[in-house]
């Protein structure tokens, strides 16, 4: 069931930069692909007491242990509700890898790096840091994240 | 040669001065240490400062060139004249050898450094020794003892090349460095700038390749990066579970691949071991920087000290070795700063001037051991126990029921420092718990022996690796955790029956008694504030079920709490358990209850990542056989939590009302039994030979009189309700007989069930329910329940008409004091007494029996004690009476509420006679009897 995102298709476009887009509650965000390791449904978490809020446990990740961040949490929402569209989208942080969860992956598309527009000021003074900037695609605004701000500089780094 | 080779170059250039200088400090020391100057040292030495000299000349390391040549000047002269150096020039050419040590570290910044001050202070040195009149002893400090300088004249260029063998082997082309060697003439101007030497020195520019001589490295090691070692672990680790799993699914599956299952275990463990011994390193590179650490704090206290190291080569995990530094560090000054005497007091109390400071490392049952001990001046209990008080680490009361070595541990809790003074060396407020916290966080135990005047022992217990460590697996909640057996002390299964004796709550604090002692306890889920119900980690549900779950327990936020009653209730029901498993958090001993004990098991320790850094209830993580992580529990931080919640107050005042209520109450362990169901009845435990669990149809009627055929023996049997008045036993197919002795026969009290087990110190209201066969009633968890009288009950039953024998007829009437504080137990005993034809004096407590000797001293043959009683116990009150002449041979009988043989021997040793259980009457009277005849014959005898 595991998604690589090495299958996305190349397109023609100039230089373009592969996003991975994928749903958080109302938002719809955008992660570039070279930080995403891998896009799966290990939702076996093991529960972390103590942890903070948005951390939904640990998995078993072939051998490592894989913090689970609930990013709808992290970006202010109600907490994840786990459905058949729910993903473990792996990015690696600083060497760790971290798995973020997400209500449902749509897409992996193209992005011109010179469309990337900054962040509208109701985002900005909503979640402050937490997106690098956005790209119209379709109707769909989306907010590409900024992966500094999930490194939890809230958990006092 | 590119930028890019002189780079390279540079950092072999460094690699290699930094192997050389790494011995150099220990020789300086070795040099020191013995009475004659040992000349292959001091060769070595002048090699290692040589070889760096040449480097630091070719790269253009223009103040590393001139610290190790004013270094190699001081080294030259001592070669040549043969001498010991004094302490203070050892001192200053170690200081020089650390500062090359910080320069060739940032070698970019080591021009800017300002060596001049320590060239100069050097070359005061040589100047000195090689000056025939000593010219400047004034402005010298440091001086070198004044020596013959006929020595001087010998050719420098032979005695360097006969005190350096190796030399002409690894660099065959240069003779020339030897006889270039400048044993120089030396300005004799100390204030010289250090620029003025070079000039002397012109050295061919040895390159790194040609000045390897140093270090025998041989090919059987290799320079491996840590990281592909850590890599290679973690790899090992993975096989270790893909085993473990392989194992598991094997067993499940039989015998087809068993052969091949085997091999993998076998080549696994193996790998393993390997790979981990890769990581081991001797404790030598730790124990080798004491010397120095030894040397120079001695000189600052002003005391000598003798440094034994021993088991260097014991090997442990790199990062253990690395961990354990700072600990020992601040162990070592301890013995040197508060242990080791100066000299002349040393000399005052008869012990060698020199202290003695051993360092010792050896390895025992898969640990290494590493022991520090000095034979200084030892700790004082007297001097601990005024600094707890004053502290207020612990009371005066929790200090009076310690021992000597339980004392001398408290230097081991949080805010505990026995320098009266801070001093610059050990006391800084962070102390010995620091020490003990930061041994513990790697599994290691600290212990500390110490005899006043003769020295201390501290002996710490680490484990050879914190990678892959052996574990208890435990389960709450469906959840596993892991509990690192280095931490575990012992486990307890607690039977429901028990749990109201061994658990007591004193406020919000639960606390375990192990073997008289009173420990913290704490449930594992408070440990770590898990929600009544978290994600079930079972894979196979489905997320719509998973919700549908998280659903219905949200919206029953009632149920919950009943469930965590139930729960809570459950444990007292008469089938379950609890277990625990006691755990050493550094000095702190608690107990962590657990749902279940799942499997002992060795784990592979991962890390927790950077989100998870606050949790600091954890260790780390571990993935189990099937896949599964399990969390390993920080038993260090969760015990430190415990300790800061209740900050220790409480618990203090927790274990002393428990000690308390132990101590001056009349607990009674009783037997709650029921007949017909409706009354429950307490019979007390002592008196209970044994219990037998018969059929109705065992029972036979003979007479009237109903008894039970076994053995070839026959039992009476006695119906509770022929005496008492209460409901006839309960129609059961299967009943049990209580057995006891009473008037000189068993007899067997039957009952329909068997409740509990309970400890009672409720009062005895011998009003209400008083009638035949019963004392009285009395409180049992809110239930009124009556103490039954079984030897009334037996007495009437059997038709026994008052006392078998008759009072005999005695010349004397014996007199018999009774100390007890309970009414209850004293009228029993009073009775008793009265019954038997003596005459009785009562006290209340201790001191009221200490009277009662005084004023009827002539009277008093025998006497019965309660053995808790207020104001003066009774072990206290029976020493007190054997120094009285007149009571020495007395019979003193103690009478408690169940016996334990340490409580006896301690009764023993304080004059008891003999040991009775309280309301046992005829056991009682019996030695009571006994004992009289013998005193009235020893008596009459007189």
């Amino acid at each position: 069931l595991e998604r690589s995102v090495t299958d996305a298709k190349s397109s023609p476009l100039s230089r373009p930069i592969q996003a991975a887009v994928f749903r958080v509650g109302r938002y719809v965000c955008g992660l570039f692909i070279a930080s995403i390791q891998e896009i799966n449904k290990n939702l076996l978490f093991t529960p972390v007491h103590e942890a903070p809020d948005y951390v939904r446990g640990i998995i078993n990740l072939r051998g490592n242990i894989v913090t689970v961040i609930d990013l709808r949490r992290k970006l202010g929402l109600e907490p994840m509700t786990l459905q058949q569209s729910t993903r473990n989208v792996i990015v690696k942080l600083d060497r760790e890898m971290v798995g973020l969860l997400v209500d449902a992956v749509d897409d992996i598309v193209e992005l011109d790096p010179a469309s990337i527009l900054p962040t509208p000021p109701h985002l900005a003074r909503e979640l402050g840091d937490a997106f690098d900037g956005v790209v119209q695609l379709g109707n769909d605004l989306v907010a590409i994240l900024q992966l500094g701000y999930l490194l939890g500089a809230t958990t006092g780094e | 040669v590119t930028d890019s080779d002189d780079a390279e170059l540079l950092q072999v250039f460094l690699e290699e001065a930094r192997e050389h200088l790494d011995g150099i400090e220990g020789d300086f020391i070795d040099l020191e240490s013995k009475d004659v100057l040992d000349l292959e040292v001091v060769n070595k030495i002048f090699r290692a400062v040589h070889s760096v000299k040449g480097g630091a000349g070719f790269f253009g390391l223009d103040a590393i060139k001139k610290l190790s040549h004013a270094m190699e000047n001081v080294l030259g002269l001592m070669r040549v004249a043969q001498n010991k150096p004094s302490p203070s020039t050892i001192g200053t050419l170690l200081t020089a050898a650390d500062t090359l040590v910080q320069m060739l570290e940032n070698t970019a910044e080591s021009a800017d450094r300002d060596v001049s001050s320590f060239v100069a202070e050097l070359e005061a040195i040589a100047a000195s020794a090689n000056s025939t009149q000593a010219s400047m002893p004034a402005t010298q400090p440091l001086v070198l003892e004044p020596q013959p300088t006929a020595s001087l004249a010998i050719p420098t260029a032979i005695s360097v090349a006969e005190t350096l063998p190796d030399e002409p082997k690894l660099r065959p082309a240069t003779p020339a460095v030897a006889t270039e060697q400048p044993i120089p003439v030396l300005p004799l101007d100390t204030t010289t700038p250090a620029a003025a030497t070079p000039a002397q020195h012109p050295p061919a520019p040895t390159t790194a390749a040609n000045a390897r001589p140093g270090l025998p490295i041989a090919e059987s090691s290799i320079r491996v990066h840590v990281g592909i070692l850590d890599r290679l672990m973690t790899l090992a680790g993975e096989l270790v579970l893909t085993r473990n799993q392989l194992i598991q699914s094997h067993e499940a599956n039989t015998t087809s691949h068993s052969e091949a299952t085997q091999r993998i275990d076998h080549i696994t463990t193996e790998l393993q071991d390997a790979i981990m011994s890769t990581r081991m390193q001797s404790v030598g590179t730790v124990f080798q920087k004491f010397r120095r650490v030894v040397r120079d704090l001695a000189n600052t206290l002003g005391k000598e000290v003798d440094l034994i190291i021993e088991g260097e080569d014991v090997e442990l995990d790199r990062s253990i070795v690395e961990a354990i530094g700072d600990p020992l560090t601040h162990l070592v000054r301890n013995s040197l700063d508060h242990g080791i005497e100066r000299p002349l007091q040393r000399e005052q109390q008869g012990k060698p001037r020199r202290g003695t400071l051993r360092l010792s490392a050896l390895h025992k049952a898969g640990q290494v051991i590493i022991e520090i001990a000095d034979d200084g001046a030892g700790i004082d209990p007297a001097r601990v126990r005024a600094k707890a008080l004053e502290k207020g680490i612990c009371t005066k009361e929790q200090l009076a029921g310690m021992s000597e070595s339980a004392i001398i541990k408290l230097i081991f809790r949080p805010g505990f420092s026995t320098a009266t003074e801070v001093t610059e060396v050990s006391g800084r407020g962070v102390g010995m718990d620091v020490v003990h916290s930061n041994l513990a966080r790697l599994g290691g135990v600290v212990d500390v022996q110490s005899n006043v005047g003769s020295g201390t022992l501290m002996r710490i217990k680490l484990p050879l690796t914190l990678a892959i460590i052996p574990c208890l697996l435990v389960g709450e909640e469906r959840e596993s955790f892991a509990i690192p057996q280095a931490n575990l002390i012992e486990l307890h299964r607690v039977p429901a029956r028990e749990l109201k004796h061994r658990v007591k709550k004193f406020g919000d604090v639960l606390v375990l008694s192990v073997r008289g002692e009173l420990i913290p306890l704490i449930r594992l889920r408070d440990a770590l504030n898990m929600p009544q119900s978290s994600y079930p980690i079972d894979s196979n549900e489905r997320f719509e079920d998973l919700r549908e779950t998280g659903y219905d327990r949200r919206q029953n936020p009632t149920d919950a709490d009943a469930e965590l009653r139930s729960s809570t209730d459950r444990r007292h029901s008469h089938r379950s358990a609890v277990n625990i498993a006691v755990v050493a958090a550094g000095e702190l001993h608690y107990g962590i209850m657990v749902e279940t004990l799942l499997d002992s098991l060795e784990i592979v320790v991962k890390p927790l990542g950077r989100h998870l850094r606050s949790c600091n209830s954890y260790a780390g993580a571990t993935i189990l056989g099937d896949g599964r992580l399990a969390l390993i529990l920080d038993v260090v931080a969760i015990g430190r939590r415990l300790q800061a919640a209740d900050s220790g107050e409480a618990l203090a005042s927790a274990k002393l009302a428990a000690q308390r209520t132990n101590e001056h109450q009349d607990k009674m362990t009783l037997m709650l039994v029921e007949n017909s169901g409706e009354e429950l009845l307490a019979i007390p435990l002592g008196l209970i030979e044994r219990i037998e669990h018969l059929k109705r149809s065992d029972i036979q009627r003979v007479g009237g009189k109903r008894t039970l055929t076994y053995r070839g023996k026959s039992l009476p049997l006695i119906g509770i309700e022929e005496i008492v008045n209460i409901g006839p036993c309960r129609d059961v197919a299967r009943l049990y007989a209580v057995v006891y002795r009473s008037h000189e026969r068993e007899v067997g009290l039957l009952v329909s069930d068997l409740v509990d087990i309970v400890d009672s110190s409720a009062d005895l209201d011998e009003l209400t329910h008083r009638q035949p066969g019963v004392f009285g009633s009395l409180l049992v968890d809110g239930k009124v329940t009556l103490l039954l009288d079984i030897h009334d009950i037996t007495r009437r039953s059997l038709g026994i008409t008052s006392q078998p024998e008759a009072l005999q007829p005695e010349r004397r009437v014996s007199t018999v004091l009774i100390v007890e504080d309970s009414r209850f137990f004293r009228e029993r005993l009073i009775e008793f007494n009265r019954d038997a034809g003596y005459n009785v004096i009562v006290a209340e407590d201790g001191i009221e029996g200490l009277e009662a000797l005084e004023k009827h001293a002539d009277a008093i043959d025998l006497v019965i004690t309660d053995i808790e009683m207020p104001r003066m116990d009774g072990l206290e009150f029976t020493r007190q009476l054997r120094r009285i002449s007149r009571f020495r041979s007395t019979p003193v009988l103690a009478v408690t509420a169940l016996m334990g043989e340490e409580a006896e021997d301690r009764g023993k040793q304080a004059g008891i006679t003999e040991y009775l259980i309280k309301l046992d009457r005829e056991r009682i009277m019996d030695r009571v009897k006994y004992h009289l005849s013998d005193g009235i014959r020893h008596w009459s005898a007189a």
